[in-house]
């Protein structure tokens, strides 16, 4: 089959690799109708994640038709159509049980490498490192899907592929990430990062009774979509969020705030530029300005709230104001599965359109290009969805072109 | 009162004599001209004159007394815990009636034949290649305890496994004391290197986790790989 390959750093190619074959007995193949390049995925592009090994199939947002089910597959049939989450959970353990699907004890085979580096292992995730599972990921034609009788979810009838294909992840995360500022009816909630993540925390927020959405960016399309979308929006290359967030909230600053950029986090600051150079000299693992922000922003007694990816250590976090003013922080990866039936009724009963975000379509050979401009925020790249059924070689599209819908 | 500096014998005759030599000529040769020569050369002297030497006791090294094997290989013990959601009674038979199960559930495990209900011959995978032992159970208490002795062959330890039933399911706790070639400083460098037993354990026990919550154990291999495989970025 093809699939996208990791070949190092800014280095992916699509080539021909052997197909995926079910290995135990909870297995199931699905044959891949949608994927998309998920924003986590440019870390491992611009190699921030550490092993990674070269040959490694990436991806974990995706969608298709169950093609094969293991023996222990009871719950499953081949020809259904489903959507599944980027967590790979066994349903059975403590965090399992408990809904905490990303936590799971028993899907990780690295979990000793894991628990090296942070005590414990959460679950084992699509396409995401050898530290996370090593499992090959969904950019591809084919994928493996262990635990496929507890993760993927039925897609109804009347919901299209590309609907149903950011409860994968980013959907999920966006919720979790807004869920986790336990919102009260007219809070403000200032989100760092207009991308898919933050867009999805944004329509999420609304949701769950924020009274105003203030949104922190400097890619024009970006801060344009996230106004689309109902949010204030505040340029940090001209405006100081530090200053314009306490500014706008009548000097008390957000109720909650989400930091939906994590380790790559790029600013105009001091802070900024101590992390750029303390990077450069291989002194820090994260850049941690937009937490920064966050938690010197946030009004006293609020919630930090992180769907950002963070993977070390961080250095000069004002973790002194955030114990000043007596702040809750949650975070970590989403319980994907916890949330799939009640957003798949949302996108069913038309209280959001997820397909909102995509600005760009096209076949699987379009990846490396794809993670190109994505990486880049080139040609006002948001979100990339790749069709790998289509078997002409196509181009990248932008949103003004539609591909031809699949399986739907 | 309590000698200053631990002066129990740990070098032959003939090594004193041969620190005192290189001593002096480090003295004579570097004394004046380097301190690290000074310091050397003081250390050898030091060694020659006291007849111990505080590397050779970390790493459990005795050329004096020859009763004693001259890697006397100090014991190190390893604890590792699981909580498994399953009863006692569930768990207790993979480390009496049915050991043979962790050839599935430890890939460093190539073969266990049980020879009878107190003894079973291993065979195990190391980093230096394949070893093998038999191991005998001193002690053992139904669902709650189990403790064996191995002294022979190329791995000589002990163990003992204590199931403890919790709110959360079962506690595993495995303890195992062995004796390193090469002592602590040995076991030390095994651990960060991950060339040691420690990680094996730790496996072991959490695919016995996942074989009894899950039904199987996570795996990712073979699977669709692309050119270049293999090299970590």
């Amino acid at each position: 089959m093809k699939a996208l390959v990791y070949h190092g750093e800014n280095d992916v190619r699509v080539e021909s690799v052997p197909d995926p074959k079910i290995l135990n007995p909870r297995d199931a193949i699905l044959k891949i109708t949608r994927t998309a390049i998920c924003g986590s995925d440019l870390h491992l592009y611009n190699n921030m994640i550490p092993l990674v090994k070269s040959g490694d199939v990436l991806g974990h947002e995706f969608m298709g038709i169950v093609t094969e089910v293991g023996s222990e597959v009871k719950s499953l049939k081949v020809g259904e159509r489903v959507v599944v989450p980027f967590t790979i959970a066994c349903g059975n353990c403590f965090f399992c049980q408990k809904e905490m699907t990303s936590l799971c004890d028993n899907s990780n085979p690295t979990a000793t490498t894991a628990a090296r580096f942070y005590g414990s292992s959460g679950s084992g995730l699509f396409g995401y490192s050898h530290i996370l599972g090593g499992y090959a990921g969904g950019q591809a034609e084919y994928v493996r899907v262990p635990f496929a009788d507890v993760g993927p979810f039925r897609v109804p009838d009347g919901v299209g592929d590309e609907e149903a294909l950011f409860l994968s992840d980013i959907f999920p995360t966006g919720y979790q990430a807004a869920e986790n500022c336990s919102i009260q009816d007219g809070d403000t909630i200032a989100i760092w990062g207009a991308g898919p993540v933050g867009l999805f925390a944004l329509k999420s927020a609304q949701m769950l009774g924020a009274g105003r959405v203030i949104m922190v960016d400097e890619v024009p399309e970006r801060l344009e979509m996230a106004r689309s979308q109902g949010a204030e929006t505040l340029d940090f290359s001209s405006d100081n969020p530090l200053v314009e967030l306490m500014d706008r909230t009548g000097g008390r600053g957000p109720d909650a705030c989400i930091d939906a950029v994590g380790l790559e986090a790029h600013g105009t600051g001091p802070g900024a530029i101590y992390d750029k150079v303390k990077e450069g000299l291989g002194l820090v693992t994260d850049r941690v300005n937009v937490l920064r922000q966050a938690i010197q922003t946030c009004r006293k007694g609020g919630t930090v709230s992180i769907p950002g990816v963070y993977g070390g250590f961080l250095d000069k976090l004002n973790i002194g104001a955030a114990f000043g003013k007596g702040l809750t922080f949650k975070m970590g990866q989403t319980h994907v599965h916890k949330y799939l039936p009640l957003l798949m009724d949302k996108i069913r009963n038309g209280d959001i359109d997820p397909t909102f975000l995509i600005t760009h379509r096209g076949g699987l050979e379009c990846a490396p290009q794809a993670y190109a401009k994505f990486a880049a925020r080139e040609d006002g790249c948001i979100k990339v969805v790749l069709d790998p059924t289509l078997s002409e070689p196509s181009s990248l599209l932008s949103r003004t072109s539609q591909l031809e819908p699949a399986n739907v | 009162m309590q000698p200053l500096i631990e002066s129990k014998k740990n070098i032959s005759t003939l090594e004193r004599a041969l620190s005192a030599g290189l001593g002096g000529l480090a003295l004579v040769r570097y004394g004046k001209s380097s301190v690290l020569g000074t310091v050397l050369a003081a250390g050898l002297l030091q060694r020659a004159a006291t007849g111990h030497c505080s590397v050779y006791k970390a790493m459990g090294v005795d050329t004096h007394d020859p009763s004693t094997p001259t890697f006397a290989r100090p014991s190190v013990t390893l604890t590792k815990a699981v909580t498994i959601s399953a009863d006692p009674e569930t768990i207790f038979p993979f480390f009496s009636t049915q050991l043979e199960r962790w050839v599935e559930l430890s890939p460093e495990v190539v073969s266990i034949i049980r020879l009878d209900h107190q003894e079973s011959d291993w065979s195990v995978k190391t980093p230096v290649g394949e070893t093998t032992f038999r191991s005998h159970m001193i002690s053992s208490e139904e669902n709650r305890r189990i403790a064996w002795m191995c002294e022979d062959g190329h791995f000589p330890h002990s163990g003992e496994v204590v199931l403890e039933p919790s709110g959360r399911g079962t506690s595993v706790r495995i303890s195992m004391e062995y004796r390193p070639p090469g002592g602590k400083p040995a076991a030390t460098l095994g651990r960060l290197t991950g060339l040691e037993p420690h990680e094996a354990l730790e496996r072991a026990l959490y695919n016995l986790r996942s074989h009894l919550e899950a039904g199987e154990i996570p795996i990712a291999e073979p699977q669709p790989v692309g050119a270049g495989k293999g090299s970590a970025q």
